[in-house]
């Protein structure tokens, strides 16, 4: 039985595997609360804020980020996004069997590409070593969206709305605008989803704090 | 547009990322053809017989294992088995709101499991490090599972009350026989009991009883040649 409640969400108080399930939320119109769970104090940052409530929170696989919508919880990023777009805008995964699996398709590759991208972050400072692997990444995922406004059809789906926030990550770190100048159509992409009305009311909102993208553990951070 | 003819795929010769879609092809009694893509000799295994082929068959993020379905065209294990359940038995990926993330989720879960497992086989060759990663990862899934039949118990049908497998019961299947093959002491088997029943359950399920009896479903090893352990 779900309540008629707001859906409350966990997670560190970080942009990292969050911003991107913002945006999900934002561009389908669902009200949120948020609980961030800080990281502590250097050097360690234990995140003992997080780990004193971990296991007592009622989670079959518990972790951040999570989802607790009346009495239905989960965790797992890319499936807590396809649950919000399923219950409140199932076009966001589309509408064709076809497109249904490109998109699934879409999301893992997305997914591989910020693990490969945010994995270098954190075990060593060399930010050409992430621009490398960003640029790897993202030649195939460039090339499939073409001069299209939209990885799939002409409105915005799943895979746009999850890529736009790793799309900031790597510009943050491309001070050398070799990424830019290498994939103009990623960037536009960016600017894009930027523009949506809801996305540009989520910015001047206050559910969108000013944070760093990665950890504090993290040796490289924007 | 697609066509009628049959779904086909393409994976080394090896159970890896594979066998588990064939698990939901079978149960969803679709018929497909496998290409075996050969790892090639040792040392190397060098895969020649894929790399040569792999930027040349339309694939928009070139890899294995991949499925065809007419001009449809599509790479990413996990994205694979939903296509053919959303096709072929949507009720293997959930009715309900919940249901659907609660399934999506598990795939996931087991997923990273899967990763957890197989990553030490490829990379040392120290069983115990296997099986205490499958034991970390197998905790809050047998927990999960609890006394039920099959991971959704019986919230998936409003008809009745019998269990029905979903997708993820399928997918974890093989990963469960992978780890059953490395567990000579038994201690895995004792430790999650509900573990081994439902990968006999899921065996024992006509269809897939009817796949294991077929030429279909060839001996082949767990994992590519460079392993360093196999069961």
């Amino acid at each position: 039985m779900e309540s008629e409640g707001k859906i409350k969400l966990g997670y560190w108080k970080i942009r990292g595997l969050f911003r991107h399930i913002q945006y999900v939320l934002e561009y389908c119109g669902v009200e949120y609360d948020t609980k961030y769970y800080e990281a502590g104090s250097a050097p360690d940052y234990s995140g003992k804020d997080w780990f004193d409530e971990k296991f007592n929170l009622g989670l079959d696989f518990p972790n951040l980020p999570y989802l607790v919508d009346g009495d239905f919880k989960m965790t797992e990023t890319v499936p807590i996004m396809f649950y919000i777009a399923e219950k409140y805008k199932p076009e966001l995964i589309g509408e064709t069997a076809k497109d249904k699996g490109t998109i699934k398709m879409l999301m893992n590759i997305i997914q591989e590409a910020k693990t490969k991208i945010t994995g270098p972050c954190y075990s060593q400072d060399d930010k050409s070593v992430v621009i490398e692997a960003a640029e790897k990444s993202f030649e195939p995922i460039s090339k499939f969206l073409g001069d299209k406004d939209f990885f799939v059809g002409d409105k915005p789906t799943l895979p746009d709305l999850y890529i736009t926030e790793l799309i900031a990550l790597v510009l943050a770190l491309d001070t050398e605008k070799v990424f830019a100048e290498k994939f103009p159509n990623i960037v536009a992409l960016q600017k894009r989803v930027d523009a949506l009305p809801e996305i540009k009311a989520f910015f001047e909102s206050d559910r969108c704090p000013d944070m760093t993208f990665n950890y504090p553990i993290a040796k490289l951070n924007a």
